[in-house]
């Protein structure tokens, strides 16, 4: 079931600019030089409900933007946003009762309040009866055993303590959809798989919807199952995870090992003499060697030829584009054109 | 709630009030002694109403423009913006918090002091249940200035020199540093006019004039709570286009 519609969203701002001539600074106090930047052209996208989406692109490319407009704190200059099939009105109650936002870089928490009064201060903001406080809290003491923090004033927990405590507060009312904008900048591993096991519970149990941004691939691999590409302001890619894989995912890695000693830096040569983009390098012994290869340029099984060729191999292995190279290859691929 | 944490703050504000009070008393017994045709009324008076001018100016301080200001600049606001609560009711909720604390830690102390340094039967029942009622809209008056200190502060971002500027303007214009009745008469018509005087003078004239008659007590709270209505109005107004800008222009 559809449940969020974004129509050809438009977002501009206006930046203020300096002049590059003699008191320039002082002519900008009385003759203001503004550029327009336009933050998101014509951006266009729906989700069912229960959908775990990746917002993905490089810093500046309007992410931020966008999650700001879903959640209503900036209006787009043009287009729409629907909400199960009604235009939202941002300052409407009802509207941001069906929200739960988790901000990595501002807490949303009473800095000098300990947790339980900020969640009971959420409790009557957002009218939660006692039934669903206390499943919750029991909930997030069963996933993340942390249910002590609770006591504890915000300001004096840790970031990731913090962080977890951030998901409960968005989640307290149990809202339609939870918008994180980087949940997990600067945590531990730890910490960030008990986001993750949060997250995808709240997902799982209570058919909340997950739009998040983040730049740690990880995060994408274990909670999102869609993702939406955002570069310089459009949308360039809509479709799933494993799709988003298998047209940008072009960088295979080849692991060989071999019986006797090679020099991967000569490899490394070679294969960019022969116009195979790609680089080698030995991962733990010089009996074995790690090639990462272009497969658009050249076909895997070819490419375990062509080192076949240059030395005798014992064993190897192909391994697939991960995730992290496939964004990676997205982002250059985009920057170039 | 915020406010307990700061607990040792709330102290200090008591602590230095009643400092305040004993100063008043003996500046203004010194005024007295020195001159006898100071004003038509005695020392009593003019130490009540100095004393408890700057105890409610004390109680009623929230910090409101900074508060907002700060949240605005810093773009912590977005937390206000996205939650299903009007930005002007929860500054006004928070306002009351913390003033609730003050009113136990700093009003009801230096109160008791006040009343006990002045002699027995100066104020009346009748005085006493006006100055109450009075009491809320001088915190309303204050706390809205307050907002719109902020505002400004927000446009200048000179949070500290604004503020500065906003205590000076509300003491001396509430009759906080001088009694309005001390000043010249042209100048303290104008100041009765202001919206400062309902903070300061109107709860302290109604508290300690005994002679007052009926008709000029309503035509004090009735200034009183036009300003309030006025305030409110206007800074509700400004709240509500200054977010509607940071929604167009961005955080």
């Amino acid at each position: 079931m559809t449940q969020l519609v974004v129509s050809g969203i438009r977002k501009q701002y206006r930046q203020l600019q300096a002049r590059d001539e003699r008191f320039g600074m002082l002519k900008n106090i009385f003759s203001p030089v503004y550029r327009n930047v336009t933050a998101l052209d014509d951006v266009s996208f729906s989700i069912r409900k229960g959908e775990r989406v990746a917002l993905l692109g490089q810093n500046g490319a309007g992410k931020s933007t966008l999650v700001k407009i879903l959640c209503g704190a900036l209006s787009p200059t043009t287009g729409t946003v629907s909400l199960d099939g009604r235009v939202i009105d941002r300052h409407s109650y009802a509207f941001k009762k069906r929200l739960g936002i988790v901000f990595g870089q501002r807490t949303q928490l009473w800095w000098e309040l300990p947790i339980t009064e900020s969640l009971l201060a959420l409790k009557t903001i957002y009218e939660v009866s006692d039934e669903n406080y206390i499943t919750t809290l029991k909930l997030f003491e069963e996933l993340t055993g942390m249910s002590r923090l609770l006591k504890t004033p915000a300001k004096n927990l840790s970031l990731g303590q913090r962080t977890l405590c951030e998901i409960l507060a968005a989640c307290i009312h149990l809202p339609d959809i939870l918008l994180l904008d980087e949940p997990t900048i600067g945590l531990d591993l730890e910490v960030k798989d008990k986001v993750r096991r949060l997250i995808n519970h709240m997902n799982r149990h209570f058919g909340i919807t997950v739009i998040l941004t983040s730049h740690d691939t990880s995060d994408i691999e274990h909670i999102c199952d869609r993702i939406l590409l955002i570069n310089a302001g459009r949308l360039i890619f809509d479709n799933s995870v494993h799709r988003f894989i298998s047209e940008h995912g072009v960088f295979y890695t080849l692991k060989v090992t071999t019986q006797h000693d090679i020099d991967c830096g000569q490899i490394g040569v070679h294969l960019v003499h022969e116009g195979i983009v790609g680089f080698a390098a030995n991962p733990e012994n010089t009996r074995g060697c790690e090639i990462t290869f272009d497969k658009t340029k050249i076909e895997p099984m070819t490419m375990v030829k062509k080192v076949g060729s240059l030395f005798a191999i014992d064993e190897f292995h192909i391994q697939g584009a991960s995730l992290e190279s496939a964004i990676k290859y997205a982002y250059s691929k985009h920057a170039v054109s | 709630m915020t406010m307990i944490t700061y607990r040792w703050e709330c102290m200090f504000a008591a602590v230095s009030s009643l400092f305040t009070v004993f100063f008043a008393y003996y500046l203004w017994r010194a005024v007295y002694r020195a001159s006898t045709t100071l004003s038509t009324q005695g020392f009593e008076v003019t130490f009540a109403y100095v004393a408890i001018s700057v105890v409610l100016l004390v109680t009623f301080n929230t910090s409101a423009e900074t508060n907002i200001s700060r949240s605005i600049i810093s773009g912590d606001v977005i937390r206000d913006i996205v939650r299903p609560l009007g930005f002007h009711d929860s500054q006004i909720a928070a306002a009351i918090g913390t003033m609730g604390l003050r009113f136990l830690l700093v009003f009801i102390p230096c109160m008791t002091v006040i009343l006990l340094l002045l002699p027995h039967g100066m104020i009346g029942a009748r005085n006493v249940w006006l100055f109450a009622a009075s009491l809320s809209g001088s915190f309303i008056i204050l706390l809205h200035i307050d907002m719109l200190t902020g505002l400004v502060a927000i446009k200048t971002e000179a949070v500290w020199g604004v503020r500065l500027a906003k205590e000076y303007i509300v003491s001396v214009f509430s009759g906080a540093l001088i009694p309005l009745y001390l000043l010249p008469s042209s100048l303290s018509k104008v100041m009765l006019l202001l919206p400062f005087q309902g903070i300061c003078h109107t709860p302290v004239t109604l508290l300690t004039s005994r002679s007052m008659s009926g008709m000029e007590m309503c035509r004090l709270l009735g200034m009183q709570l036009f300003w309030c209505v006025v305030l409110m109005l206007v800074v509700n107004r400004a709240l509500k286009r200054l977010i509607t800008k940071i929604e167009i222009n961005g955080g």
